[in-house]
């Protein structure tokens, strides 16, 4: 149940990646790119997630998912503070 | 104690005049009403260069205070406000400005932020569009 | 309680304000373009937030820890049913 949920999770981020790189080509608005890193990060978060369920608990890989999640939410306010616009 | 520009004149800067050059563009055009400008003569008199005034003439052309005109000779503008309520409101405008000019530079530069956050918020919104879609 | 626990318990903390804010970005931006997308993608967020405080708070064996992930699945269902309703909107729109 837990393993679909973070598959579909790292799924969805990954369109939302996907959606606003495409976004960003057309726009060139600088928040689009750093949301889409942003959903990026939070995909590989979810993917570690998943591993970490599938494989053993490992707890080394607790504070590296965390820290894949943080950094991917700093840059995503780094987007919306600084960034927003050409 | 002088209090906060008056409402009517915050949307004439907001969707009339829309930047600092444009408010300037204005103001010039209306001190000389009678005459038409063309785009070197604006910015000889100004001191800025052409491709700055461009741009800033749209909003108040398509707002109704300037006219735009293309003929054999060229391209002139000249101050021609549609109703004479515009009129008038430019007119406090300008004494306004005269007055309170650093005020008035900060609402403008407040619009300015505020239409480029809009701009963001739009582009961020219409990347989950998926396929093509015509814009509205 | 470990480094590495008291290392992640940090780092959730930061994920969980971290997403506050960004929801509060959000509600900025539903509020100037009045795009609901907006509005799903704010909850989503701040029950991302909820998920990780509720690591936090509960710390709970790692077995009933998946209860708490269903809030992140519900923050990403948000985010889903938001791009759907954007994308239902726009094709209404001639």
């Amino acid at each position: 149940m837990a393993e679909a949920v973070y598959l579909l999770c790292a799924l969805t981020s990954l369109v939302c990646a996907v959606l606003l790189l495409r976004g960003y080509r057309a726009s060139r608005t600088p928040l689009l790119f750093w949301s889409c890193l942003c959903f990026v990060g939070l995909a590989v978060n979810n993917v570690l997630l998943f591993v970490d369920l599938v494989i053993v608990p490992d707890y080394n890989l607790r504070v590296l998912r965390a820290a894949t999640a943080l950094t991917s939410l700093a840059l995503l306010i780094y987007g919306l503070v600084v960034a927003e616009a050409k | 104690m002088s209090d906060s520009i008056p409402e009517d004149i915050g949307r004439l800067l907001a969707d009339g005049v829309a930047s600092l050059e444009g408010l300037e563009v204005l103001l010039l055009l209306r001190k000389e009403r009678v005459r038409a400008w063309p785009l070197d003569e604006i910015a000889r008199r100004l001191s800025i260069p052409q491709s700055s005034i461009e741009p800033a003439l749209e909003e108040p052309v398509r707002y109704g205070l300037i006219e735009h005109e293309r003929s054999s000779a060229g391209e002139i503008w000249r101050f021609a406000p549609r109703t004479p309520e515009l009129d008038a409101l430019v007119d406090r405008l300008a004494s306004i400005y005269e007055d309170r000019r650093l005020e008035v530079m900060r609402l403008l530069s407040a619009h300015a932020m505020e239409r480029i956050r809009n701009s963001a918020a739009r582009a961020f919104a219409d990347a989950f569009v998926i396929g093509r879609k015509k814009d509205g | 309680m470990s480094t590495a626990d008291m290392v992640n318990i940090f780092v959730q903390g930061g994920c969980a304000m971290a997403c506050w804010v960004i929801g509060l970005f959000f509600l900025r931006y539903w509020r100037v373009s009045g795009d609901r997308l907006f509005l799903f993608f704010l909850a989503s967020f701040w029950a991302f937030a909820l998920s990780w405080i509720g690591l936090i708070a509960f710390n709970p064996a790692d077995d009933t820890r998946h209860w708490f992930y269903v809030a992140r699945l519900v923050a990403f269902l948000l985010m889903i049913a938001g791009i759907i309703d954007k994308n239902r909107r726009s094709a209404r729109r001639p």
